[in-house]
């Protein structure tokens, strides 16, 4: 075994002033060899940032392999490595022939108080206008850095207070005029979370579709609503809509396919195919043939056609909305990481067109973004979204006489995607493994069968008023019908049993007997017992195949105590009460399993800030879900969800500058935040119907868009690796797996698009080429940044204020010069420099990852 | 690149990773590739071959995609799936009846009983069969060794992560499902880094493996990625390149080739650069043949999977070296995906109306692929995460294992079901529970036939399938003659 100790590093970045590594004497001062294990003394660090690293041998440079480094707070391991470090001493099990260097960077650029907060709300949020930028606390002080990041919290703790944007409440507020505001009143199941159901605001109209009784009222000429949708001259409602039909084959009527359209005006025919419409004169009585939001549209110099927005499209008119207007930023990206996380997508769910539903089930992140991990769990498990989508709706016990079988979609994705996980994992998030090096699975496939069980006898609510209504009740949770529950005890994960909570059957009316021959009231192993058939609570191994509990069998013991239990039902509640307890008790059981913390850890860090944190940073993000608190403070409850976010973004990880010469550090941007910023940082503004903003059919084009995942794994997965560099290094990068050929260049395509031409559908620009980012004639928006037009005659403020918005003041000096050199050889000027420079800069890896 | 070095660090991060691995020399054996791989001529690729991939994403009910006649068997298999589906009277039930199975009647040699039937929304994929380019092979899913169920109760040598979507996807496509995730890699990567490091043809912006469907893990090998492309066609950045904004491009390039340290910068500028060159070569390659856009040419059948499919023989035309606009290769591995096949609910009809898409984007793909007299040459192969329990879950089916799938090409030796179909009886030899039929043939052995014949040398398979000689107690299957 031969080690040889590097003592310095010579690596140059090219012509990167910021990130030389220069040489050094920094040396190893005690290195050890035990039995299969390396223990290396660390130092104490002189330079800023300090990595410990390892090779083979004979890797060239590139390849050599960060174990462990220290940006200040100490030394730590980093991903995927999880030594044990004593102090400095840190002990490698490894058998192999192996090198260790160490590198450094001494010194590392300082950064401007506004870089931090640029570079914090890259990470917190849909991306930094600059007034946040400049409104920031304390932005302008002198002591704006400190270790505990106490201007970071304050801004977090700011945003908590911001009143929340309920997608579905926004959208009530501007649809149906008939909806009842019943937010302060009581209803729905008492063992759920109320339901906010806030009412229609008359000063905004009715301005989103709806569907009521199976009708889509959108706000155009067709909505019967009274004074929303077309009247007659007479101020009555339309009823005879044949008088509005756009006939394309002229045979006076509506078929199968033609379109709808009607007459505007007194001459002027619109659409398509030739009208054979009544003609329809102008009311000279002050009462417009159509309803008030045309008359609105009509005053901003709109057609009819700006009105018709898609039902379908609504969910994410209002979710571009938030991302891109809305106050709370922090709790619209956490929502959003959650619904990453909990995830439901149009395929695989049904009636599309209808907001209201996942417009509530989308609120529940909204809702809970600062709350608990397990009311989210809880209200998606109830969600009627959530069980159509992993179809537990209607799901019924085993039955024999058909050979039909629970569901298991539900019991699997549960565990798997939404709380364990496959794997035992540690607190820090590295796997557990068993003697021989392996994993430990977390359930097997026996477990599945019994936990489908669980999600048995659930069905959806009786349709009501007040919400938008087809078929059914897609709004309220659901609820429970006992008979198709299966009310048997369930054997858990630990060997423990939930429930029965109900004597089902009636089996323990002829309860079994035992003979206590030590009289402590319970079986002891030898005691005598004779089992009248009833299996549950503790199941017994039948040896002699009678089916009885005979004397001597062996039986499993579930709750540890050694002894036979008899009597769970201390108090038998009804049916549907025994129900809705097996469901909590069950997520119970999941929620308080130690992978969850671990789980969530990794999962939220990945969203917003790095896509490899070190298992010392999943830990402190893991320990803050666990115990409830951040730094001693937050509600002591197990999954706490705002101790949480501020671990993901408080963490010296998170925070540390130096952290950016790690090469590994950082991460790509997901590619719709990477949009939001844009529009954002230059105020996409909508030129259409009531400021709505949709980027049309981004999936198609990027990958990614809200309501779209293509299945419940989500757009990428967390342990995505792309091939190359980081799959090398044993790096992830989920973000990359939606990377490829053809979305990449669109989603650059998309930029060049929104910077030069807003969303446009017109199918004259780039015909052929794909790429459009809107293709909906009631969403056309352009960007609009009259800071950075003011600055077009001065290209170094014009450059140095981009540089801030879009990324952190990052820029490296030579890619500057090359954007500047670009705009100075243009001889643009004016609104055509600004968009070239815009455009330049978000090509740049500055802008698109983050670090 | 030398390999050693990769191994040992591969195998450091792996160790330290704790990762369940258990197979250092496994890892070797897929990273020795291109030293041992010279055993292929070069020479040997002046034919045309293409496999193309169908994966069906959810795991299909393939239990209802090949059916038995036999009276005995139709009881089973009807008894099995609760009784004949009738949306009033038995919702529940799964079951075709034999009238309808009679109707899309096959037979084959090598079974138990010679009498089957194919689903009824699979009419073009029955006359393959009856002319011989179609074959199926039963009873197919991941394996590590062959299995028993007495294996599979203790433990014993099975795949990590069973009956999950994520796991049994990646299971079809790296072979190695000992392994947790895709670090082995795919299978069609491991191939081209294997004929790219042959043929010089093959090493080219555009990868000869073409992906229809985005990243996919079976054509990503440890230094090739595929090449990734849609029914637009190239996709090309605005306003760069000849004939554009000399500002913008210039202004990109240099921007582009700025030298990175940090990984993801690196990544990403090395991706842009080779999407902004392969798109240009692609472009140029497909233009003859992409005259206008996939959606207008196809019109009502543009389908989710036609879209996918229909892109494939343009593809193949810009491709061949004997073309005129050649992108000049001989060797190519297509990846199609459609989704929609996980039917925990609504079983029948949404199988059989995916079913019926695929039918028909089978057809209008083979059918052009005849007209070029390429049906020797183009082979096509399902994948699917994993069949679904035969017992019913009230309105569909849950996660199982074995499956049915089948290939297509002229020169396989078609009109067969090749594997052994299983008794579909409930608790009978290869149940599980519920009807999870333990499978009875690799997907390795599948896998096998197909690589074989598209020119890998027998000593060169156990790198493409790692675990392949786990299973040479049993013959090849025989699809193919070689």
């Amino acid at each position: 075994m031969y080690f040889i100790l590097i003592q310095f590093l010579f690596i140059v970045y090219l012509g990167l002033s910021q990130s030389l590594w220069s040489q050094s004497d920094l040396v190893f001062d005690g290195i050890e060899f035990l039995n299969e294990k390396v223990e290396v003394n660390l130092n104490n660090p002189i330079h800023p940032i300090e990595i410990l690293e390892y090779s083979d041998g004979l890797s060239e440079l590139a390849e050599w392999i960060p174990v462990s480094r220290n940006y200040g707070k100490g030394w730590e391991s980093v991903f995927p490595f999880a030594y044990s470090l004593d102090l400095d001493t840190l002990s490698i099990p490894i058998s192999n022939q192996g090198f260790f260097r160490k590198s450094f960077q001494a010194s590392v650029e300082n950064y401007t108080n506004h870089e931090l907060v640029s570079r914090f709300l890259r990470q917190a949020t849909f991306g930094p206008r600059l007034e946040e930028i400049n409104n920031f606390p304390n932005v302008e002080g002198t002591q704006f850095s400190d270790a505990e990041y106490t201007n970071f919290e304050l801004w977090i703790d700011n945003q908590v207070a911001v009143i929340p944007m309920y997608h579905r409440a926004y959208w009530r507020q501007r649809s149906n005029p008939s909806f009842v505001d019943t937010s302060l009143s009581v209803q729905g199941n008492n063992i759920l979370t109320l339901i906010t159901e806030v009412g229609h605001d008359p000063t905004l109209g009715h301005l989103l579709p709806f569907y009521e009784n199976n009708i889509l009222h959108r706000c155009n000429w067709e909505c019967r609503v009274e004074g929303h949708g077309g009247l007659n001259s007479d101020g009555t409602p339309i009823t005879d809509f044949s008088d509005y039909t756009e006939d394309k084959n002229g045979n006076g009527v509506l078929d199968v396919g033609e379109d709808v359209g009607y007459l505007y005006g007194p001459s002027e025919a619109v659409g398509n195919g030739s009208l054979d419409a009544k003609t329809i004169t102008y009311s000279n009585d002050g009462i417009p043939y159509i309803g008030s939001h045309i008359a609105d549209a009509e005053a901003k110099g709109m057609t009819k056609w700006d009105l018709n927005n898609s039902a379908g499209d609504t969910k994410r008119i209002v979710w571009y909305e938030a991302a891109i207007n809305g106050e709370d930023q922090l709790r619209q990206r956490l929502a959003w990481a959650l619904s990453q996380y909990f995830v439901i997508g149009e395929a695989g769910s049904n009636q599309l067109g209808f907001p209201e539903r996942f417009l509530n089930y989308y609120d529940i992140f909204v809702r809970h973004a600062f709350g608990n991990f397990r009311d989210i769990l809880s209200e998606v498990t109830w969600s009627p979204i959530m069980g159509h989508y992993l179809s537990y709706i209607k799901n019924k016990k085993a039955d024999e006489s058909i050979g039909t079988f629970p569901d298991e979609n539900y019991a699997r994705e549960v565990m798997q995607l939404f709380t364990i996980g496959l794997w035992e994992l540690n607190q820090d998030g590295t796997f557990e493994t068993d003697g021989n090096g392996d994993l430990i699975p977390t359930y097997t496939n026996r477990d599945i069968e019994e936990f489908a069980k669980i999600f048995t006898g659930l069905i959806k609510q009786n349709k009501r008023s007040n919400i938008e209504n087809s078929f059914s009740n897609d709004i309220d949770p659901l609820r429970v019908r006992s008979d198709w529950h299966d009310m048997s005890g369930k054997r858990l994960l630990d060997g423990s049993t939930l429930g029965p909570f109900v004597d089902y059957n009636n089996e323990y009316d002829d309860w079994e007997s035992f003979t206590d021959t030590n009289g402590n009231g319970v079986y002891d192993a030898g005691e005598s017992f004779t089992d009248t058939g009833y299996n549950d609570p503790e199941l017994f191994l039948d040896v002699n195949g009678n089916s009885i509990y005979d004397m001597g069998e062996p039986f499993s013991d579930y709750n540890g105590n050694g002894s036979y239990d008899l009597a769970p039902f201390a108090q038998v509640p009804d049916a549907v009460t025994a129900v809705v307890l097996d469901i909590e008790g069950f997520l119970d059981h999941l929620f308080f399993h130690k992978n969850v913390p671990p789980f969530m850890a990794r999962f939220l860090i990945q969203r917003f800030t790095v896509s490899n944190p070190s298992p010392n940073y999943i830990k402190s993000v893991a320990d803050a879900f666990r115990d409830g608190l951040y730094k001693g403070s937050g509600s002591g409850e197990r999954g706490d969800m705002l101790a949480t976010i501020k671990a993901v973004l408080l963490h010296p990880e998170a925070r540390e500058t130096s952290l950016s010469s790690d090469s590994s550090y950082g991460k790509l941007r997901e590619p719709i935040i990477r949009l939001m910023h844009l529009s954002r940082a230059f105020n996409l503004n909508s030129l259409r119907t009531y400021d709505w903003i949709l980027f049309n059919n981004m999936e198609d084009l990027i990958s990614q868009e809200p309501y779209k995942s293509p299945s419940v794994f989500n757009f990428y997965q967390p342990d995505f690796s792309p091939t190359g560099e980081i799959s090398n290094m044993g790096y992830y990068a989920p973000e990359f797996q939606i990377t490829n050929d053809t979305t990449l260049i669109r989603l650059y395509n998309a930029y060049h698009t929104l910077i030069y031409y807003g969303i446009n559908g017109s199918d004259y620009l780039y015909e052929g080429k794909g790429g459009k980012i809107g293709s909906k004639w009631y969403t056309e928006a352009v960007l609009n940044s009259d800071h950075a037009m003011n600055l077009s005659s001065n290209l170094p403020e014009l450059i140095n204020y981009l540089d801030l918005v879009l990324s952190d003041g990052q820029l490296p000096e030579n890619v500057r010069s090359i954007i500047l050199n670009a705009l100075t050889q243009s001889q643009l000027s004016g609104e055509d420099l600004v968009k070239l420079a815009i455009y330049l800069f978000v090509t740049t890896n500055e802008f698109n990852i983050v670090y | 690149m030398d390999l050693r070095k990769k191994i040992s660090r591969r195998k450091f991060i792996e160790q330290a990773n704790c990762a369940a691995i258990g197979s250092v020399s496994l890892f070797s054996s897929l990273l020795s590739l291109r030293l041992t791989a010279g055993a292929m001529s070069a020479s040997s690729f002046n034919d045309y071959k293409a496999i193309v991939c169908l994966f069906l994403n959810g795991g299909n009910d393939s239990f209802n995609m090949l059916m038995p006649r036999n009276q005995t068997a139709h009881d089973q298999y009807r008894i099995a799936r609760g009784d004949i589906y009738n949306a009033q009277n038995n919702p529940t039930g799964l079951a075709y009846d034999l009238q309808t199975l009679e109707s899309m009647g096959i037979t084959t040699e090598g079974q138990n009983y010679p009498e089957f039937g194919v689903h009824p929304q699979l009419p073009y994929l029955r006359n393959l069969y009856n002319q011989g380019d179609l074959a199926f092979v039963s009873n197919v899913g991941s394996l590590i060794r062959p299995t028993t169920l007495s294996d599979y109760e203790n433990s014993l040598s099975i795949p990590q992560g069973l009956f999950s979507h994520s796991d049994h996807q990646i299971h079809w496509q790296t072979l190695v499902p000992q392994v947790k995730g895709t670090s082995p890699r795919g299978w069609g990567g491991r191939v081209a880094e294997m004929m790219e490091s042959l043929d010089s043809n093959l090493i080219n912006n555009i990868s000869m493996n073409i992906s229809l469907a985005g990243s996919n893990v079976m054509q990503t090998g440890n230094s090739s990625v595929p090449y990734i492309t849609s029914d637009a066609g190239a996709v090309e950045l605005y306003n760069y390149g000849v004939g554009n904004d000399p500002i913008i491009t210039s202004a990109v390039n240099d921007i582009m080739s700025h030298h990175y340290q940090n990984i993801y910068k690196s990544t990403l500028s090395n991706k842009k650069q080779n999407s902004i060159e392969a798109a240009k070569i692609f472009k140029e390659a497909m233009a003859p043949y992409m005259i206008e856009s996939l959606q207008s040419e196809l019109g009502d059948s543009y389908t989710k999977t036609s879209a996918q499919l229909s892109m494939i023989p343009k593809i193949i035309q810009a491709s061949k070296s004997d073309s005129s606009s050649s992108l000049d290769m001989n060797r190519q591995i297509f990846f199609v995906e459609r989704g929609g096949w996980d039917h925990h609910q609504e079983g029948i009809n949404a199988q059989s109306s995916l079913f019926s898409e695929i039918n028909s984007a089978i057809e209008l793909f083979w059918e052009e692929i005849k007209s070029y007299g390429l049906e020797n040459d183009v082979l096509l192969y399902t994948a699917s995460d994993f069949g679904r329990t035969l017992s019913s879950n009230g309105n569909g089916t849950d996660h199982a294992w074995g499956g049915n799938h089948f290939i297509i090409s002229g020169s396989a030796n078609g009109g067969k079901i090749y594997g052994q179909y299983p008794s579909l009886e409930i608790g009978s030899g290869n149940d599980i529970g519920r009807g999870r039929l333990l499978p009875t043939t690799s997907i390795d052995q599948y896998m096998a036939e197909i690589v074989n014949w598209f020119g890998v040398p027998a000593s060169e398979l156990s790198t493409v399938i790692p675990n392949i000689d786990n299973f040479n107690t049993s013959p090849p299957l025989g699809i193919f003659n070689s």
